[in-house]
């Protein structure tokens, strides 16, 4: 495995979250945010960028649909809603995606102290060498 | 960091912004004018900062993009719904409305950075050409610069001998050196080649990765193909399979059919033949019907017959000699005997055959007196006197003509064994109305033959001269004979017993014919006859087979 194969944390998600169904932007915003308890915010200054990315590369693929308000007038026209699904060919990405980060965080992790065990700065340098 | 600048237009500042769709990705794709106001009128009205700060603010970022303009109203609805959302959202936890929209927008960070990503994410390939460009321009660079340095070497020496250093600049031999133009620039050729081999580097990285993805999509439509033709070989089979059941199918349906054609036939057949039978059976039933009307009125009729015939009573012959004798006189003046009586017989009748051997057998005194009265009287008339003195009757005196014409006189005894003949009654005609009329089987003509012959032969030795008849035993002392073989009574007897059998046949035949039979019953469509005529064509006569004359 080569570093470039190591899928982008927001393509991932955001593919993920598609996975699971179709979504619009601020949904996906809403989700990622959700699922990490704020931890991790997919902002719309690189959430919609994404978005366009990946539509471009087929990977993902959008709808339209017309949202109103309840109190709105029957006969005038709403606002635009864009959905957004998973493709075939982003499904296999997603797939290979997952495969690669598992891996590479495989990989990461045999670096990786144990949580139980003191990190080599607590032990200094007699410890052992440097990584 | 500058930003590029660019005013809104001058629609979107007049009216609501209408979005204008040409591609698939867009709004609606299919309407190139949605003609759908994204601020809808009663908002706008009351609503107008907000409208102006969303709408400033979209058109700047959207200003700020290189695509075309389908694709910028696309960017633009997105992000004013994402807007509207997400100031939504902050509305319900309190937020007022203009800060609401403020957050949401500030959100969004700067315009110009949003709209340099957006700008890197629908043109990637710009970077890729720019970079392309680049490395084909450092290349044709460093071999313009190494063309340049090789002529310059050889111009300056003269010699044509030496080479340039790969990239160090120094000349190796000749100990001559650049020219002042030259010299920065060959500096600065390895710089240029390595960016341009690092972004050639990151192109031939992104192309296999591109190439490896290509790669893995073409071994799962291998793979995918591979099932497709096994999923369609076993559907070939399934399909033979389903031909040769159809196959078999079509012939078990052919032949069911000219099953079904035969037994059609059959049943058709079947069903003339009934109604013919239906015909014939209501026909003959028909005819049934007549023919016992026609029984019950014949049985009716024969009862008046058997009612009305009158009673039939036997006639013996009369012998010829009797009208002769009867005109013979003779005078009986005194007491006769029988041997005068007989002397004046052959007196007035010489030709007279006597039989006296006969007539001496019967014991008859000759020489005593009859008691015969004395006058005139016929010649019958006095043997009928001598014969009341005999107390036997076969020994009384008779007169019979002989074949030749002449007279004799003997003993009745005498004159039966002498005229015995042998004579064959066919009797059949008897034997088959009897077996009919009483409707045995023809199995049973034997025994039915027997019982009629049995019957005649006990009507005919009871009535027929019953002391000439031989029993069982032989009894030789006796002269007839009875036999029956065949349906025929064969019978040795006098004349005057064959005389009596065949008046006895006549009668018996006239009794039967006159009862129907069913074979006479005639079938449809035939004339109908009430009994066949006594002496018909089948009547049997009495045949002479071979007659005894004894004379």
């Amino acid at each position: 495995m080569s570093f470039f194969e190591t899928p982008e944390p927001a393509e991932l998600i955001v593919l993920s979250l598609l996975a699971e169904g179709r979504k619009y932007g601020y949904m996906l915003s809403k989700e990622a945010a959700a699922r990490s308890d704020g931890a991790l915010r997919l902002t719309p200054g690189a959430l919609y960028p994404l978005l366009k990315q990946l539509e471009r590369q087929a990977l993902i693929a959008s709808t339209w649909e017309e949202i109103k308000a309840e109190d709105a007038d029957p006969e005038a026209a709403g606002r635009k809603r864009k959905w957004y699904r998973l493709t075939p060919k982003g499904k296999r990405r997603l797939e290979k995606s997952v495969t690669a980060h598992r891996a590479w965080r495989s990989i990461l992790d045999s670096f990786l102290p144990s949580g139980d065990q003191p990190s080599a700065a607590d032990h200094g340098p007699s410890s052992g060498g440097s990584r | 960091m500058s930003q590029p600048t660019r005013q809104p237009t001058s629609q979107s500042q007049s009216q609501p912004f209408r979005l204008r769709a040409t591609d698939e990705h867009a709004p609606n794709a299919a309407t190139k004018d949605l003609g759908t106001p994204l601020f809808p009128a009663h908002e706008a009205h009351s609503t107008s900062v907000r409208r102006n700060t969303i709408t400033t603010w979209l058109d700047i970022m959207v200003g700020m993009v290189r695509a075309p303009a389908n694709e910028r109203a696309a960017i633009r609805a997105e992000l004013e719904t994402h807007i509207r959302d997400r100031a939504r959202d902050f509305q319900i936890s309190g937020v007022s409305e203009a800060e609401s929209i403020a957050r949401a927008i500030a959100e969004l960070g700067d315009a110009a950075s949003l709209a340099k990503r957006y700008q890197e994410a629908i043109q990637p390939s710009f970077r890729r050409r720019i970079m392309l460009v680049g490395t084909i321009s450092a290349a044709t660079a460093a071999l313009i610069i190494s063309a340049a340095t090789l002529f310059s070497q050889s111009g300056g020496t003269g010699s044509g001998s030496g080479s340039a250093g790969g990239g160090g600049g120094n000349s190796s031999g000749g100990g001559t050196s650049m020219s002042g133009v030259t010299a920065p620039i060959v500096a600065a050729v390895p710089a240029v080649v390595t960016d341009g081999v690092q972004a050639a580097s990151e192109r031939e990285i992104s192309v296999q990765r591109e190439l490896e993805e290509l790669r893995d999509q073409l071994s799962k439509a291998r793979v995918e193909l591979a099932e497709q033709d096994r999923a369609l070989s076993r559907a070939r089979g399934e399909v033979e399979s389903l031909q040769m059941r159809l196959v078999g199918a079509e012939g078990r349906a052919l032949n069911a059919e000219e099953d079904a054609a035969q037994l059609g036939r059959m049943q058709r057949d079947s069903m003339e033949g009934q109604s013919n039978m239906n015909d014939r059976l209501k026909e003959a039933l028909q005819q049934r019907d007549k023919l016992m009307r026609r029984v019950e009125a014949l049985t009716k009729a024969q009862k008046e017959q058997l009612v009305l015939a009158p009673p039939a009573v036997y006639e013996p012959p009369v012998d010829p000699s009797r009208e002769t004798l009867d005109k013979v006189e003779i005078v009986i003046d005194q007491i006769i005997t029988p041997t005068g009586f007989i002397e004046r017989l052959k007196t007035k009748i010489p030709t007279f055959d006597v039989r006296m051997n006969a007539i001496n057998a019967t014991g008859i005194p000759m020489d005593a007196a009859v008691a015969i009265p004395v006058g005139k009287l016929s010649m019958s008339r006095a043997i009928d006197e001598i014969n009341t003195s005999i107390t036997s009757p076969d020994q009384r005196l008779v007169v019979r003509t002989k074949a030749d014409g002449t007279l004799a006189l003997t003993t009745q005894m005498d004159w039966d064994q002498s005229d015995l003949s042998l004579v064959v009654y066919d009797i059949r005609d008897l034997i088959e109305a009897s077996h009919e009329s009483i409707e045995a089987p023809k199995r049973a003509n034997q025994s039915v033959a027997g019982g009629v012959l049995t019957e005649m032969r006990e009507v005919i030795t009871r009535t027929v001269m019953p002391e000439i008849w031989q029993g069982f035993a032989g009894d030789i002392s006796k002269h007839g004979t009875f036999m029956a073989v065949n349906g025929t009574l064969i019978i040795t007897a006098p004349s005057r017993a064959h005389h009596k059998i065949d008046w006895l046949l006549q009668r018996c035949r006239a009794d039967v014919m006159r009862v129907p039979v069913l074979s006479d019953l005639p079938i449809a469509g035939e004339a109908f006859t009430t009994s066949r005529e006594a002496g018909s064509a089948t009547q049997a006569q009495p045949v002479a087979a071979d007659t005894v004359q004894a004379k």
